[in-house]
């Protein structure tokens, strides 16, 4: 045997295998859980059938990739098209995607059954009767475009822009959207931010013009989390797995969870902290850093803005670095553990641990927090706002393990035509009272059309469900009944929702595996882009059928909203007299609608570097390669981008301010990555900002004001809240002093980890695991209140109460009760998903609202054997509905945190009950409106917002001027 | 160099499919068999992971396996999810033969050459040699070739590169056998199952064989339970059974092993001991109880 020989021939057959583009050695499945299709084999991929065992039946696959439409990590899926029915069999994993690299949650598979659910909607609708009443009729698709079309063409030509609102949940895309209202000239996007993660974005964005963090987990030595991220968080698929790779590598894990969270139970550190106290704990972690000279001074020197808070704050000293680094020690003095403990109600000696733990990070310190404390809490987008200050410190900014700003790890190609800036500005979504508001202020709709700030003609909810997911949703009902306030309500989904129920049409629109949409996401050091497509429709086409409409290959009549924007558009214009034609005409075909292909196959022909490239190399167009693999990437390891010089050929007649920031009158570089920053003013002469000079070079720097990292906020400090100009600690709205003595707080922004908000009730594999949400409640408190787990208890917020069942737990601290919303799902009658959709009556006397449970989930005959197995009856309990609105007067965001009183239940009462009065919402309402500075009396510059701050569809720059006497429409 | 040779021999640990299929041709090793041998064979009896048969516990994981990644780390390499698979570190040992082979710098090669050498050393020639003569006492004949192809090419390489001074760690850390007379009936049958300890591989097909020579049920479940419920069946037949197969490793560990002397001394030692405890154990248990179980095969 020549052992030799038998090498060098194993060699040369890898490598002729290794040349043709295929895989050599198959993956080792025991690690993977299941091995990937070699992708040479997608167009004809042979497994046997489970369901015909013990017989072996082979099974012929076309693997078809898109982008699961659940959460927005955006993860990559492999549809198995069965090649015999052209139907999906199975969802799993796509190995060629940079971020999910072929690993799902639950979610992700359990698309399957979204797509064969028995209760889906398959056809456009249109009320017959009364708006809410449940009568429907079916219609045709060019029915309800022409009405649609009619009424916003005319809404634009009587310079009505303002009446026309797209109100959106979850984007799932990046762009599309945004463009087609631009097109429009519409200022009419609305997006969940503001009851989702305004409050973390404002902490970020002040800092560093970006408004996302992206850490890179899998580097990190310490991973710091003020949020349950790996298994409910933003991206926490994605993220996860990098969690892991880094406890993998020894890095230590810190969470802040009130609960003990799955997160929670795999932390080296879990601070279950008094909820809103985070900032305090962080500060305190911060104050050890300054106090003992472990922070990097280098990179503090070089990228705050310390000169300008010097200069701002503290003229009577010289703006020299020696002199900040003493004013920093006096700044966050006070933040002892002792002080801290005090407030989270954690021991001290567990602060100065973890605080050591972060020390000893350097610049692998990765962080995270987005919804979590950032959102429950009035002032929580100063927890983000501390958190980055760990990063700062440590100069774990752009770093192997540290943090990046989202910017940096997206990809946004730009698309075929970028349209105009609306001319108008929105005071229904962007009011005078919050300039500094992280988006629009979505959940006070009901509030302002109320009170007269302006009305609507036509309001899209596109998978958006506020009646169910923002607080005071019986506010929204009132406003949505009203017809007014509202003239017509298209809902566009794939599914019957709470909020359909009040709409004039019901417009069914795709699932996952039924639409186009380009998305990217900051889930690592890197650059990616997700293409999801109709799989039916790339199944057909690649064997070799020609679609025209992805109306052909869905299920009944459901659409894909690409398409129906592209025709809604065209219809809106048909003759190009509003000048929206231009933006939806074909390049190719002049006289023609764009159609979808070319809308993509320009994208990736022009705007995505490197995939020309692949894709030749495949022999394929680029929209032909993106279809086949579903993902691309950009860009790995991007590193320090604010470190990079800025060329000379880039700085014509450069003009300096003495701070540094320098400013050029040639144009920017041209980009194909239009992913949103900050967009910093330009100089009195009308110069941009290009960089900032560190140290004698002119570097990149970061998208602020001053081109560095802003410890001190001109901004904050400028619009009205100078007391917040630098990172702090805002006592929340539930601190335990402004308690009443019988009050806890509930704690309700958590997820469920294989349920997704309003869009996975329709899941059956994922409503058999989770389908109900009890009270958490500590041992301590349940034996104070005198229930025990089972038992029914009342939980009074201010505006009203519900009923539910206790979860006697030692998994949350005492003093706090919690309960997840991903439950609570209604119906009226029979419209609606039956297996996690509680029937109710909805009663109302003037303005107090309630809610009668009348009928359980429970078994069902249907196309689906498996909706006869139903064996649950409750759904949980709506308690959204029982909060008031809490606008945070700096961020906007909604404060979800609840004081409460937990009762045991009364006699007469029911599970599931909900009694709220609308009148009290209002008073609310008022009350926190009355905490904000308006731009009328705040605004340095005239203009309704700081104009550098990131906007979706920015209007023109006119818009942004102050009305000149203010009014409310 | 044999890089590639190892890679491929590795990667027939993984289920037998079509690829895998191509590379058995390519070694000239003959048709796969089906998936239920495979899974017989590497799944039920001899698992291929290394914390098997080096660790203290006979178990997947544990300090065994950390000490196979700390390999990786000490390279400042992430460790792989599963660095002791066969296949992994077949793959692995082929990557530094490649980087050796592909070092430019004079010191750099040197170094992966150490590396190399000490991986074969310390992670695989330790167990392998005891482990593939397991498989082709078990296996079906494609993989008795594959184990007989792999030992000639780790012989190969041993010779090739040279012995190696010092002790492996893993042998050097083992603890010897347990006595249940001064540790517990689990320590016991834990130090039976674990090679490395007992100095014998006793497969779940082993016990089956035990179970129907003595005439005893055995029952369903993991191997310590099986060999548990033997024990308390007819514990001195079982014991018997037991050093006869002691025995039979003493033996076998004694062919003359010019590569690894030192190792197989290493092995047959344990044996030995573990057949002389044996031994001790069925005699004072035989005269505790007057003889074993009615009707048992070694008292009949």
């Amino acid at each position: 045997m020549d052992l030799e020989k038998l090498n060098e021939r194993v060699s040369a057959a890898r490598a002729e295998t290794e040349a043709r583009g295929e895989t050599f050695y198959p993956g080792a499945s025991r690690i993977h859980l299941a091995s990937y299709p070699p992708k040479e084999r997608w167009d004809d991929w042979v497994e046997l059938d489970s369901k015909a065992w013990p017989k072996r039946v082979e099974r012929r696959y076309l693997l078809i990739p898109t982008t699961c439409f659940n959460c927005e990590s955006a993860c990559g899926l492999l549809a198995y098209v069965d090649r015999e029915s052209l139907q999906i069999r199975k969802f799993e994993g796509n190995p060629e995607h940079p971020a999910s690299r072929g690993r799902n949650c639950a979610k992700g598979p359990a698309t399957l059954n979204q797509v064969t659910d028995p209760d889906r909607i398959l056809h456009p609708l249109k009320r017959a009767g009364g708006r809410g009443e449940g009568k429907w009729v079916r219609v045709g698709w060019d029915e309800a475009l022409d009405e649609l079309a009619a009424r916003i063409s005319a809404a634009i030509r009587e310079g009505r822009q303002r009446e026309i609102m797209y109100h959106v949940g979850r984007p799932g895309e990046d762009g599309f959207t945004e463009r087609t209202l631009a097109a429009w000239g519409v200022d009419g996007h609305n997006s969940h931010t503001n009851v989702c993660s305004a409050s973390a974005r404002a902490g970020y964005q002040l800092w560093c013009g970006m408004d996302r963090p992206s850490p890179d987990h899998a580097n990190a030595d310490v991973i710091l989390l003020v949020s349950s991220h790996l298994e409910t968080g933003h991206y926490f698929n994605p993220h996860a797995q990098r969690i892991i790779e880094g406890k993998e590598r020894g890095a230590k894990l810190v969470v802040f969870d009130t609960r003990l969270s799955n997160t929670a139970t795999h932390a080296d550190f879990w601070l279950p902290s008094v909820p809103g106290s985070e900032a305090a704990v962080l500060l305190s972690i911060a104050n050890h850093l300054i106090r003992n000279d472990l922070y990097d001074r280098e990179f503090v020197r070089r990228w705050w803005n310390w000169q300008e808070y010097l200069e701002a704050e503290r003229p009577d000293i010289d703006a020299t670095f020696e002199n900040f680094e003493r004013e920093l020690k006096s700044i966050y003095e006070g933040y002892t553990f002792e002080f801290a403990a005090e407030e989270c109600g954690l021991e001290a000696e567990t602060l100065a641990e973890v605080a050591a733990t972060v020390a000893a990070a350097g610049t692998r310190l990765s962080t995270y927090t987005w919804r979590s404390a950032t959102s429950g809490n009035e002032g929580g987008w100063q927890v983000a706002r501390t958190l980055f200050l760990l990063n700062a410190l440590l100069g774990a900014v752009g770093t192997e393990g540290g943090l990046y700003p989202n910017a940096w790890n997206k990809f946004v190609p730009k698309p075929i035509r970028l349209p105009r800036h609306p001319e108008h500005w929105n005071e229904l979504t962007w009011p005078l009272e919050y300039p500094l508001s992280m988006y629009e202020l979505s959940f006070l709709l009901p509030h302002h059309l109320k009170e007269g700030r302006g009305k609507l003609d036509v309001y899209f909810t596109r998978v958006y469900n506020p009646v169910w997911t923002n607080p005071d949703g019986f506010s929204w009902i009132e406003a949505l009944t009203n017809e007014e306030q509202v003239g017509l309500h298209v809902a566009l989904t794939p599914t019957w929702n709470e909020t359909a129920y009040f709409a004039d049409y019901i417009l069914p629109m795709g699932l996952g595996s039924e639409r186009h949409d380009l998305h990217s996401y900051e889930t690592h050091d890197g650059q990616w882009v997700g293409f999801r497509q109709p799989v039916l429709r790339a199944a057909r086409e690649r064997l070799g059928e020609s679609v025209g409409d992805t109306r052909q290959t869905n299920p009944g009549e459901v659409w894909e909203e690409n398409e129906f924007w592209l025709e809604l558009s065209w219809r809106i214009d048909p003759d190009g007299s509003l000048g929206i034609r231009e933006f939806v005409e074909s390049r190719q075909n002049p006289g023609q609608r764009l159609t979808v292909d070319e809308y993509y196959a320009y994208i990736f022909d022009n705007s995505v570097p490197g995939l020309p490239a692949a894709a030749a190399a495949e022999e394929l167009t680029p929209l032909q390669y993106m279809r086949r693999y579903g993902a691309f990437e950009v860009a790995k390891k991007i590193g320090r981008r604010h470190e990079s010089e800025v060329g000379a050929e880039e700085l014509e007649d450069p003009a300096e301010d003495p701070r540094g920031r320098v400013y050029t009158r040639a144009p920017a570089p041209p980009s194909l990555n239009v992913v949103p920053t900050g967009a910093p003013d330009p100089d009195p002469e009308g110069r941009r900002p290009a960089g900032v000079r560190v140290d004698g070079k002119v570097l990149r720097g970061f998208p602020t004001p001053s081109g560095r990292l802003e410890f001190y906020s001109s901004t904050a400090a400028s619009w009205g809240w100078p007391e917040y100009a630098l990172p702090t600690y805002i006592r929340s709205h539930v601190h335990p002093d402004a308690l009443a003595e019988d009050q806890m707080v509930l704690i309700s922004t958590f997820r469920l980890p294989v349920q997704i908000h309003t869009r996975s009730a329709n899941s059956k594999w994922l409503d058999e695991i989770a389908h109900t949400n009890p009270l958490w409640i500590h041992p301590e408190d349940a034996e104070g209140v005198g229930v025990g787990t089972g038992d029914l208890v009342r939980v009074e917020t201010e505006i009203g109460h519900f009923v539910l069942k206790a979860w006697v737990t030692e998994g949350i601290r005492p003093g706090v009760v919690a309960c997840s919303h991903h439950m609570g799902r209604w119906k009226l009658a029979d419209h609606g998903q039956r297996q996690l959709m509680a029937t109710v009556a909805l009663g109302r006397e003037a303005d107090r609202w309630s809610i009668d449970l009348e009928e359980g989930a429970g078994p069902y005959d249907s196309e689906d054997p498996d909706t006869g197995r139903i064996w649950w009856t409750e759904v949980g309990v709506h308690q959204n509905l029982t909060f008031p609105v809490h606008p945070d007067p700096v961020s906007g965001m909604h404060c979800w945190h609840q004081a409460v009183r937990v009762r045991q239940a009364e006699p007469a009462d029911r599970y599931g009950d909900i009694h709220v009065d609308t009148e009290e919402s209002r008073r609310v309402f008022k009350a926190w409106l009355a905490k904000t500075r308006p731009a009328t009396e705040h605004s340095p510059d005239g203009n309704r917002r700081p104009h550098w701050l990131i906007r979706p569809v920015k209007p023109t720059k006119e818009a942004y001027r102050l009305p000149v006497s203010p009014t409310s429409g | 160099m044999t890089g590639e040779l190892f890679r491929a021999l590795g990667s027939l640990v993984e289920p037998p499919t079509s690829a895998a299929q191509r590379v058995a041709n390519l070694l000239d090793l003959g048709p796969l068999p089906g998936e239920e041998e495979y899974t017989e064979l590497f799944l039920f009896q001899l698992t291929p992971y290394a914390s098997v048969y080096l660790g203290p516990e006979g178990m997947l994981g544990g300090g065994a396996r950390d000490l196979i990644a700390g390999f990786w780390r000490a390279l400042e390499l992430k460790p792989p999810a599963e660095p002791d698979h066969l296949a992994v570190m077949l793959a692995f040992y082929a990557r530094l033969a490649e980087d050796e082979a592909g070092s430019e710098e004079l010191r750099a090669r040197g170094a992966m050459h150490r590396a190399r050498k000490a991986f074969l050393w310390e992670h695989l020639l330790p167990w392998l040699p005891v482990y593939l003569s397991k498989v082709m006492d078990l296996a079906p004949p494609f993989y008795r070739r594959w184990a007989r192809l792999l030992e000639a090419a780790l012989r190969e390489e041993g010779s090739a590169l040279g012995a190696q001074e010092r002790f492996p760690l893993h042998l050097r850390e083992a603890p010897g056998i347990a006595d249940p007379r001064n540790d517990s009936p689990e320590e016991f049958v834990g130090a039976l199952l674990s090679p490395v300890r007992s100095g014998m591989i006793l497969a779940r097909s082993d016990l089956g064989r035990a179970g129907r020579a003595l005439g005893l049920g055995t029952r369903v479940g993991e191997r310590r339970f099986v060999l548990k419920g033997l024990l308390e069946q007819n514990p001195v037949g079982t014991l018997e059974w037991l050093r006869r197969e002691a025995a039979g490793w003493v033996r076998r560990h004694a062919r003359p092993d010019p590569l690894a002397p030192g190792i197989a001394d290493f092995w047959q030692g344990r044996a030995q001991a573990t057949a002389i405890l044996l031994a001790d154990l069925a005699e004072s248990v035989a005269l505790e109880t007057g003889g074993g179980a009615p009707g048992s095969a070694e008292t009949g």
